[in-house]
């Protein structure tokens, strides 16, 4: 088995990832010499496998279904994040979507009023 | 007694100050990293302050690897995409090292997102083998084996998806132990295969990385995989000896990968173990050949779908001017993440992809049940550990397997099997090689530290190879 360029850019697609040009070459390469390592997989007899077997030989356990305490703690999550209003975080805004200030361009977080057009 | 025992006794017993030896870590810490060839063992470098006076810990400075959330100091993981990360909550692992009386003594460097075998993939920079400065630490806990190996502490806190507690444990001639899965809480543990991942404890001594790994164990109903089992007192596997242990010697582990050298220290310490008592008896573990393989599927699989939260949005790098929201995903994902990480992603992402799934990930998981399997057989067979080396070689050079992903991966030819049967391991020096540390690996069924421990603190004794540090962890401060 091995990929192709094309291939690893479709991966790259999948992954949320934009290697350039160069790196996809790279990729594709690194890639290649992996799977041909990995290939020895598919000479492995898998017969006699079942039932617990088949999954990780470490058990989880379940715990009761018990609704805890918010656990975040004396902080909240107001606590946690750069910018905060009305039960929602603030993110900085696309450019895309307006010529709107962005939040990290000088909006305060805390004024109590937010900022205009700040994405929620 | 150990340097953890030591710093314990006389900071409770009030002959010094509780920040005593903790001041002494800093300056060494400090001291490493000046000079012309720096260690960076650490990342950051400030302490969070033991809860408790009193305890098995108590005024001991712990280095914390830097996938392991702390409240006040930063968790980046080695990445740049986490670049100046505060996590708002504190792992487990750590607020039950804080109750015992340690100190976090800074967060140490490591492979990015724990992937990686020497520390040269953090994305800072590299940390130093403080026994030759020329050669990696091992990895991916790198700089906790360091800082262990260059005496700035006694333990410290890694974290093994491979071997990444046990390899750099080795290069650095400290000890390395990865618990049972289940036995630590992975709660504040950055997620890289969590099928895979353990926290695990380093130290100068046997006694030092159990001692904390003592501290650390226990169920935590904040970590769905951790095991609600008792903690045996591993303190009662000091000193007992192995005289009747049967030891299995896997002849799947002595083939054409080892280095020669290290092959014939592995054979002195079968020696000093039959010499002290111990059966020692070839075993077959027939698929660890698939060992590699099987885990070069399975961990970038889960680590394609654990690091997709990195997404420029809620943590760390976000790229400037990204115009859409698919452009800030993958623009910030590019520039924040390093090219190992870049490629397991991706090795990952085509493992899980429609078409491959079940050709990859679904083989790989059941070849996994295989080599489980196999250990079982072992066990049932009347085994009580298993010995092997822990590397196939010393610590190599800096630069030399970078460019080529394979010949890294197969410094865990040796390690990576105890992950995937989620049973316990723990490597200990054992003698050395041209001056380089060689390290011996313990393995032993689910829930049987116990055993591990009592045959590594034997062999400890046997071999006289207590590496100790390069410096001594119980040196003090220099204003005490």
């Amino acid at each position: 088995m091995s990929v192709s360029k094309d291939e690893v850019s479709r991966i790259a697609e999948l992954a949320r990832l934009r290697p350039d040009e160069r790196a996809i070459e790279r990729l594709t390469r690194e890639l290649n010499g992996i799977l041909d390592h990995i290939q020895v997989l598919e000479s492995v007899e898998l017969e006699e496998i079942g039932g617990d077997e088949e999954t990780s030989a470490a058990s989880s356990g379940f715990r009761p279904r018990e609704i805890e305490a918010d656990r975040l703690g004396d902080r909240g999550p107001e606590g946690m994040a750069p910018a905060w209003r009305e039960g929602f975080f603030l993110v900085p805004r696309l450019p895309a979507l307006d010529q709107g200030p962005a939040l990290d361009q000088g909006v305060e977080p805390d004024s109590g009023e937010g900022p205009d057009g700040a994405e929620r | 007694m150990s340097a953890c025992s030591e710093i314990a006794r006389r900071v409770q017993a009030g002959e010094v100050e509780r920040d005593h030896f903790v001041r002494g870590a800093l300056d060494r810490a400090r001291e490493a990293d000046s000079g012309d060839v720096p260690l960076h063992a650490f990342l950051s470098l400030e302490t969070e302050e033991g809860e408790a006076a009193e305890g098995s810990l108590a005024g001991v400075p712990v280095a914390v690897k830097d996938n392991i959330c702390t409240r006040e100091l930063p968790t980046s993981c080695g990445s740049r995409i986490l670049e100046g990360y505060v996590s708002p909550f504190e792992a487990t692992v750590v607020r039950k090292l804080r109750a015992a009386g340690g100190w976090v003594l800074g967060k140490t460097n490591m492979d990015e997102f724990a992937m990686g075998s020497s520390t040269e993939n953090s994305g800072y920079r590299p940390t130093r083998n403080p026994r030759d400065r020329a050669r990696v630490p091992g990895g991916s806990s790198g700089g906790s084996a360091a800082a262990v190996a260059a005496g700035i502490v006694p333990c410290a806190l890694g974290s093994d998806t491979g071997g990444s507690v046990r390899q750099p444990a080795a290069f650095c001639g400290v000890v390395g132990i990865k618990p049972t899965y289940g036995r630590v809480s992975r709660y504040g543990l950055v997620a890289f295969a969590s099928s895979l991942d353990q926290v695990g404890s380093l130290g100068a001594t046997v006694e030092d990385a159990t001692r904390l790994l003592q501290a650390v164990s226990g169920h935590d109903p904040r970590d769905a995989t951790s095991a609600d089992r008792a903690v045996p007192d591993w303190a009662a596997s000091f000193g007992v000896g192995v005289d009747g242990l049967t030891i299995g010697v896997p002849a799947e582990y002595f083939t054409e990968e080892l280095d020669p050298a290290v092959a014939e220290v592995c054979r002195e310490a079968f020696d000093r173990l039959r010499e002290a008592g111990a059966r020692v008896r070839e075993v077959s573990l027939p698929h660890t050949r698939y060992a590699v393989p099987t885990y070069y599927i399975l961990a970038p699989a889960e680590a394609s779908s654990n690091l997709a939260r990195y997404d420029g949005v809620r943590y760390g790098v976000r790229a400037p001017g990204a115009e859409s929201i698919d452009a800030v995903y993958e623009e910030s994902r590019t520039r924040g993440f390093g090219a190992e990480v870049v490629r397991r992603i991706m090795l990952g992402t085509f493992a899980l992809s429609a078409g491959y799934y079940d050709a990859y990930y679904g083989r790989a998981q059941r070849v996994r049940a295989l080599i489980a399997r196999d250990f079982r057989r072992v066990w049932a067979d009347g085994v009580d550990v298993l010995f092997t080396p822990t590397s196939p070689t010393p610590a190599f050079r800096l630069g030399e397997r970078t460019t080529d992903p394979v010949a890294m991966y197969l410094s865990d030819i040796y390690t990576v099997t105890a992950n995937l049967a989620g049973i316990p391991g723990i490597s200990i020096p054992i003698g050395a090689v041209e001056g380089l540390p060689v390290g011996g690996q313990f393995l032993a069924p689910m829930w049987d530290e116990a055993r591990m421990i009592q045959a590594a603190h034997a062999l400890e004794s046997l071999t006289g190879a207590v590496a100790g540090g390069v410096g001594d962890a119980r040196r003090e401060g220099t204003d005490a």
